[in-house]
Formats: C-alpha cells, sequence, structure tokens
C-alpha cells in the first residue's frame, strides 16, 4: 500500500537524504511504541496514568486538577 | 552611587529589596540593563525585540507609585524579559521564526498578567530557538544565541535568549518554557537555575505551544531564592488553561532554608550515570556526596523501562507539533529553518496508534518511577546533560543527516520527567575541562517543587555554586 504520509514528507522540501532519515527514525520509533505497548495492561489507559499520578502528588482520588 | 553592573549583579530578590527600599530607583535598574540588552545582548544574540522608551516610561510609573507608597507587589519596578513565546497585547510575539514575525498578539500570557500583577517590568523579548523546536539553541532565522561563558559554545535551547541574558547579567530573570529540556538545559549549559514544574502547576495560557502533552512554563534564574519567588508569583488554576490545576500554591520560600537532613536522595548508575561522560558523571556523583555531608541519605536505584521515556517523548512532541503547525507547513514549508522542519515534519510519519501508544506508555514509566524511586527516596539527582557543552560549530547539525538522533541524545536526561509530568529543576554543579559550566538536576514526586528548591538551596548554600560569574558580566559596558 503506498504510503501518504511518505509522500507529504517529501513534498516539504526536505533534501531527499534528510526526509529519508525522517522517515526511518519514525519508522523506529513506532516500532518500538508498537512493541513496547504490548507490555500494558490492557485498557489502563488514560484513566491508569493519571490515577497513578494523582496517587503520587498524595490525592487520593486521582484528581490534580 | 551603585554602577550598572553592580545593579546587574545583584539577583531579583537583592533587586527587588533594593528598589523596594528605595536605594535604587525602578529607572537606574532598568536603564543598566536596557544599555546591556542594547551592547552585550545584542552581541550574543539573546535579544529579539525591546521597546527602551517603553520600558523607561514603566519604569518612571513604577517609581511614582513607589513615591506614593504604593508598590504593587513583590517585584515591584523590577525589569524582567522573558522567551519570545509569552503573548502580550498589542505586541509582537515571534516565536523566534520568520512565520511569526509579524504576529501582532491581542491577548497577553496568564504568566505575563501574574507578573505584571507582582509589579514586574517585561523591557526585552528574548531569542529563542525557532518554534522552541530543539534542545542546542541553534536558530538559522534569527541567529544562534552565544554563551557568556564562552561565546563559541552553545546557550542550549530552547530559552536559549533567556540563558544567555541571565548568564551575562542583563536581567535578573526570565520565563522559559520545557517540552523536553528547554529550561533546564539552557540553565545547565550556563550556570544557572531552571524550574520545569509539575505539569499543570503552571498556566500555559497565551503562551505558544510545541506538544500540549509535555509543555511546561517555568521559571530561569540565577539563584535558588529567586526561582522560589517567581514560581511562587506565576504558580495556580488559571481559568483560561482547564490543564491547570486547582491544587493550592506552596509558599515556595518559607522553608527554603531547612537544608537536607533525613532526606532520602536516589541516585539511578544504570540509564543516567553510565551514559555520562566521566566529567559529567564524577560533577553528578560529588554533588551526592555534598548531600549526604548535609544529612541526606543517598539511595542507588534502578529504575527498570525507563529507557522508553526519550523516544516515546520524541514521537509525542513530533505528532502533537506536526498538527500545530499543519497549516504554515502546507502553506509556508520553505520559510521554517532546515533543522525545525525536519524535526515537524518527522510528526507525520506515524500512525494515529503509535502516538496513542506512546502516550499509553507514559503509565510504564511513572509506575517504574513510583516503585523504584518514590517508595523508597524523596528526590531523585541525574545529570542534565550526557556530555559537556558543544561548541555551536561541532552541535551545528542543519544539514547533518542523523540530527534527529544527536537531538534525541541531547534530551536523554531531561525528557523523562517531561514524559510523566513530575517536576525537576537544573542547579550548576561546577565546570567540564573546557571551561562550560556543568549540571545536575534533582526530581520530585508531582507538586514536590517546595522540596526540590530546599534540596537545590542546601546544595547552592553549602557550594556556591550560582556565584561564578563569566568575565564578560564583570566587564563595565
Amino acid at each position: 500500500m503506498p504510503d501518504d504520509r511518505d509522500d507529504e514528507i517529501r513534498g516539504l522540501g526536505l533534501a531527499p537524504g534528510e526526509a529519508a532519515d525522517v522517515i526511518a527514525t519514525a519508522k523506529r520509533l513506532g516500532a518500538m511504541a508498537r512493541e513496547s505497548a504490548r507490555e500494558l495492561p490492557f485498557a489502563t489507559e488514560p484513566v491508569g496514568f493519571l490515577r497513578l499520578f494523582g496517587e503520587l502528588a498524595g490525592e487520593p482520588d486521582g484528581d490534580t486538577h | 552611587m551603585a554602577t550598572p553592573t553592580d545593579l546587574r549583579s545583584l539577583t531579583l530578590v537583592e533587586l527587588a529589596a533594593a528598589i523596594r527600599d528605595r536605594r535604587v530607583s525602578s529607572v537606574e535598574a532598568t536603564r543598566a540593563c536596557l544599555d546591556a540588552l542594547a551592547t552585550t545582548g545584542v552581541k550574543l544574540n539573546a535579544v529579539a525585540g525591546c521597546d527602551p522608551e517603553r520600558a523607561l516610561e514603566d519604569a518612571a510609573q513604577a517609581d511614582r507609585e513607589l513615591a506614593r507608597g504604593e508598590p504593587r507587589g513583590p517585584l515591584h519596578g523590577v525589569p524582567l524579559a522573558h522567551k519570545d513565546m509569552f503573548h502580550r497585547r498589542g505586541r509582537v510575539s515571534a516565536y523566534g521564526s520568520r512565520i511569526a514575525a509579524d504576529n501582532v498578539r491581542s491577548d497577553t500570557a496568564t504568566v505575563l498578567a501574574r507578573l505584571d500583577r507582582a509589579g514586574a517590568l517585561d523591557i526585552a523579548r528574548l531569542n529563542m530557538v525557532e518554534f522552541a523546536a530543539g534542545p542546542t539553541g541553534h536558530n538559522e532565522i534569527t541567529g544562534t544565541p552565544r554563551n557568556p561563558w564562552n561565546p563559541e559554545y552553545i546557550t542550549g535551547g530552547s530559552s536559549s535568549g533567556p540563558a544567555a541574558a541571565l548568564a551575562a547579567r542583563l536581567v535578573p530573570a526570565a520565563l522559559g518554557s520545557d517540552t523536553g529540556g528547554s529550561i533546564r538545559i539552557p540553565a545547565a549549559c550556563c550556570a544557572l537555575v531552571g524550574m520545569k514544574p509539575t505539569y499543570g502547576r503552571v498556566s500555559r495560557a497565551g503562551a505558544l505551544p510545541l506538544t500540549f502533552t509535555l509543555d511546561h512554563v517555568g521559571p530561569i534564574t540565577r539563584s535558588v531564592a529567586d526561582c522560589a519567588l517567581m514560581l511562587g508569583l506565576i504558580a495556580g488554576h488559571d481559568p483560561l488553561d482547564p490543564t491547570s490545576s486547582e491544587r493550592a500554591v506552596d509558599d515556595y520560600s518559607r522553608d527554603l532554608e531547612d537544608g537536607v537532613r533525613g532526606l532520602r536522595i536516589a541516585l539511578a548508575e544504570r540509564y543516567f550515570l553510565d551514559q555520562a561522560s566521566p566529567e559529567i558523571a564524577q560533577g553528578v556523583q560529588e554533588a551526592a556526596r555534598v548531600f549526604e555531608r548535609l544529612g541526606a541519605r543517598v539511595i542507588r536505584v534502578d529504575v527498570p523501562g525507563i529507557e522508553i521515556a526519550n523516544p516515546m517523548t520524541s514521537l509525542i512532541i513530533a505528532v502533537e507539533a506536526a498538527a500545530f503547525h499543519a497549516k504554515w507547513l502546507s502553506e509556508r514549508p520553505q520559510d521554517y529553518g532546515r533543522q525545525t522542519l525536519g524535526r515537524l515534519a518527522a510528526g507525520l510519519a506515524y500512525p494515529a496508534v503509535r502516538y496513542v501508544e506512546a502516550l499509553n506508555l507514559r503509565q510504564k514509566v511513572l509506575a517504574a518511577l513510583k516503585t523504584a524511586v518514590f517508595d523508597a527516596a524523596d528526590l531523585l539527582l541525574a545529570p542534565v546533560l550526557l556530555a559537556p557543552v558543544p561548541t555551536i560549530a561541532e552541535s551545528d547539525l542543519a544539514a547533518n543527516p542523523g540530527f534527529s538522533e544527536f537531538v534525541v541524545r541531547f534530551g536523554y536526561c531531561s525528557r523523562p520527567f517531561n514524559y510523566v509530568g513530575v517536576p525537576a529543576i537544573s542547579v550548576p554543579c561546577g565546570f567540564t575541562a573546557n571551561g562550560l559550566p556543568a549540571a545536575m538536576q534533582l526530581a520530585g514526586r508531582p507538586f514536590a517543587e517546595r522540596l526540590l528548591l530546599r534540596a537545590a538551596r542546601a546544595y547552592e548554600r553549602e557550594t556556591r555554586c550560582t556565584e561564578p560569574a563569566p568575565r564578560l558580566a564583570r566587564a563595565e559596558h
């Protein structure tokens, strides 16, 4: 499948080497996100992060706002 | 009578007291700062804009109010200047860019309004990395600010102009923003104190966004007491920023002198120290020994999984910044600097699912910090940068393939705390062999700014780490 995102990046006028570098880095970091996210408990976000943030802030109900 | 250099050597707390006690007039202080901004400030490329006539009128008005016994607040008549990203009604906010060079605002940032209410003057806009998108300080559009400790070296970024201006003693304090280290890195490069508060502690209304999820506004100062004073004035809920917390604001100056006896300070060898250059690692370990001498207990910890924080911060910054810049990216890509364009372009490359996964992973890193650090200790001690401050030339990667990797490495120590939103403060801890400053940072639980400041002040009092000034700042202009 053609990747529209890559075309959009190349259309910005970056040098070919720069565009390739940007795309390669994004693919690498994206793969890292995908792999790491597999280890997360099911359906915990965004509540899980906010609750933990609140707990660390000493707010028992997790509400820091 | 104090010379202009004497006046500019005063800290924020000292200058505010001198004006309040009418030992110095606001006009005298403002004129000293304006003269220095027009000479040294221009040489250092620290200044984005200045209206001296208006500044002197404001100072004269402040002096008249004080003569009538009507001080507005703790910073009455004190001249400040800030990163060129905080809006003021009727004034340009150019964001270090060509694209926003004529961006006259109709709003005033909440943090500026709060400093106005405290009586401070806002006498200049300070240079910055284009759209705050970069940690080294390079700016292809407005020019790269130079480090007052050695003009061949970077100031760090993105709050580059504020760091140059403060280190050169052009103004006593400034506001910056920190998305991946943009307050702490320039503070570290220029021997200053920089605080990234807790996410939600300081309003971002009227400030240029880079990355909604990770942006923080905070002070850059020359002493810890100045940092406490500034933070207390700008912190607190703002109806204009729904992400700002309604939690009460601490009195950050109250127990500043109470020391660190009994505090537990965590030090992570893996990830932080083992990746740092020997001189940087030694500086942080020496700081740990200072804390131990002062009565703190240093605990060695490991934070499993923290490695993911830095790359996921890159991903989130890229995506959110690309979304904010979408219109300009499509209509005016040629008007961006090449480095900025490359960084923003990266955000277009990620599928939405990857972005959400990067957000979700914050829970994993925060849970690891809780278990490894905050269940066992009060604070975490770490470097700010992994290596000594580089020269402008060696870190100018505008046309070099691979620059994104360099940027990722530069924010390696600072970005984890943006990722999970906990507060962190950068404090000078000596100098490296190239004569440039080195720094440590202390990070704490959400809303632990008071504790961070207390620990930073204990270290500052013991080592006098904020007293050295660059030669350039000691010379009379």
